[in-house]
């Protein structure tokens, strides 16, 4: 998918910048889930396959226990989330749903920080449910270390100021002039 | 010798000095002259009808010759030029033995009658080279058939181009049934004796498979189509999530009673 067109829809010009809500960062997040899922099952396939050339057949997934297996998808999903939020601020389910992870100055969170964040995400996946009574459409987690989730389609160098123009522009959302 | 082969090359304008043993031999040559340049001439023409059917062959064949393969037919001026020459040198001979096997009384009284015929004869009998006849015949039967074959190939040209003239070739075809010839054709039995394999064999299907995506750049094709698909739906995915989240936001708003709108800049 293209990022590197200009974006054509107004709403969605404007909004450029600004953060985002909640509905938008469930999206992002049911399918970073599914990615953290398929990471995991793969994991287990790629087991099972070498298994099975050490030992012969026959070909069977590994089964694990429960608790090795919730440690395990949320270990594979605080790596995955810190990573992508630390190396270019969006991880797969950010990039579909337009999102970019900044810290409060307007820059990509650190590793350090963005794993912190991605482990209390992990570990109160409630904290999203802030984003609705916020006034800055923050969660929990935003609170702790200080990031935003904004509205970001264009692609972006690592190193350049984040938001466009209509993002720093004290210009309220559209529709905020209605009843 | 040589003045014999002069006199055989190029007859004598007027008859002085001719026997009857050279007048009858020189008409023996003409008229089987004639008979091979008739034969060569027929044989042609019967070659060149060959196509019309054996009924018109064999009715043609069968007015002057027997009819029989075009091998046959083509010795028989030579093998009428060189029985002429055989005959006349048999006669010739028969003459003079007939004056050898008189007694000797009639000899003496037929040695005038023997020797004036002796005479033109032994001479006559010189001059014969049966060798220098066959070349001669052969050369001649070439010639006359060589000839025969230019003037009945011109002939059938002239003929053809004047029928042509005749003929309005538009009309004709105007009468042709085309349908009915088509439909007569087998495109399938047509089809089943092409060699599909050799014409493919043929073809630089690689080269032409090139030059082909070459012309058409058909990854970018896929990259526009489907990036473009891709990025729509990804689009519309994202408008409709912030009209979601906006929409929501203003519920909670209201619920909790809020009168300022949310502070969404970005930092």
């Amino acid at each position: 998918m293209s990022v590197t067109r200009p974006v054509r829809n107004p709403d969605a010009k404007v909004l450029q910048g600004h953060r985002a809500g909640f509905v938008s960062r469930i999206v992002a997040d049911a399918v970073d889930f599914g990615v953290v899922w398929a990471i995991g099952l793969s994991a287990l396939l790629f087991a099972g396959v070498v298994r099975y050339l050490l030992t012969g057949p026959p070909f069977r997934i590994p089964v694990l226990p429960s608790w090795l297996s919730t440690v395990a998808f949320l270990s594979i999903a605080v790596v995955y989330l810190a990573a992508g939020w630390a190396a270019t601020g969006r991880t797969l389910g950010k990039q579909v749903a337009g999102l970019r992870l900044l810290d409060h100055a307007g820059r990509l969170l650190p590793l350090g920080r963005a794993l912190l964040r991605a482990a209390m995400y992990v570990a109160f996946p409630a904290g999203l449910l802030w984003i609705l009574v916020s006034r800055r459409n923050a969660s929990v987690q935003d609170l702790l270390v200080r990031s935003a989730v904004i509205y970001d389609w264009s692609y972006r160098p690592v190193d350049e100021s984040p938001p466009s123009g209509e993002a720093r522009s004290p210009s309220p959302p559209p529709g905020s002039d209605r009843p | 010798m040589e003045e014999g082969e002069r006199a055989l090359v190029r007859l004598p304008a007027s008859g002085a000095g001719l026997t009857p043993a050279d007048v009858v031999g020189r008409a023996t040559r003409l008229a089987l002259g004639a008979v091979g340049l008739a034969l060569t001439a027929l044989e042609v023409l019967l070659e060149r009808s060959g196509p019309a059917g054996p009924g018109a062959r064999a009715g043609a064949a069968g007015a002057a010759t027997p009819p029989g393969p075009p091998g046959t037919l083509r010795l028989l001026p030579a093998a009428a030029l060189g029985l002429g020459l055989e005959a006349q040198r048999r006669s010739l001979d028969a003459a003079a033995a007939l004056g050898a096997r008189l007694p000797q009384p009639l000899r003496v009284l037929a040695r005038p009658a023997v020797a004036a015929a002796r005479t033109p004869l032994l001479a006559a009998w010189r001059r014969v080279d049966l060798d220098r006849w066959a070349a001669r015949g052969l050369a001649d039967q070439r010639r006359n058939r060589q000839l025969a074959a230019d003037t009945a190939r011109a002939l059938v040209g002239a003929i053809a181009a004047v029928v042509l003239e005749q003929v309005d070739v538009d009309a004709v075809v105007t009468k042709v049934d085309l349908n009915r010839i088509v439909e007569r054709i087998d495109l399938n039995a047509i089809a089943a004796r092409i060699d599909f394999d050799a014409v493919v064999a043929r073809v630089d299907m690689a080269g032409l498979t090139e030059q082909v995506m070459d012309e058409v750049d058909l990854g970018e094709i896929i990259r526009e189509s489907s990036g473009t698909m891709a990025a729509e739906t990804v689009d519309a995915l994202r408008v409709q999530g912030m009209r979601v989240d906006r929409l929501l936001s203003r519920v909670v708003d209201r619920v909790l009673q809020r009168k300022d709108e949310r502070d969404t800049a970005g930092p």
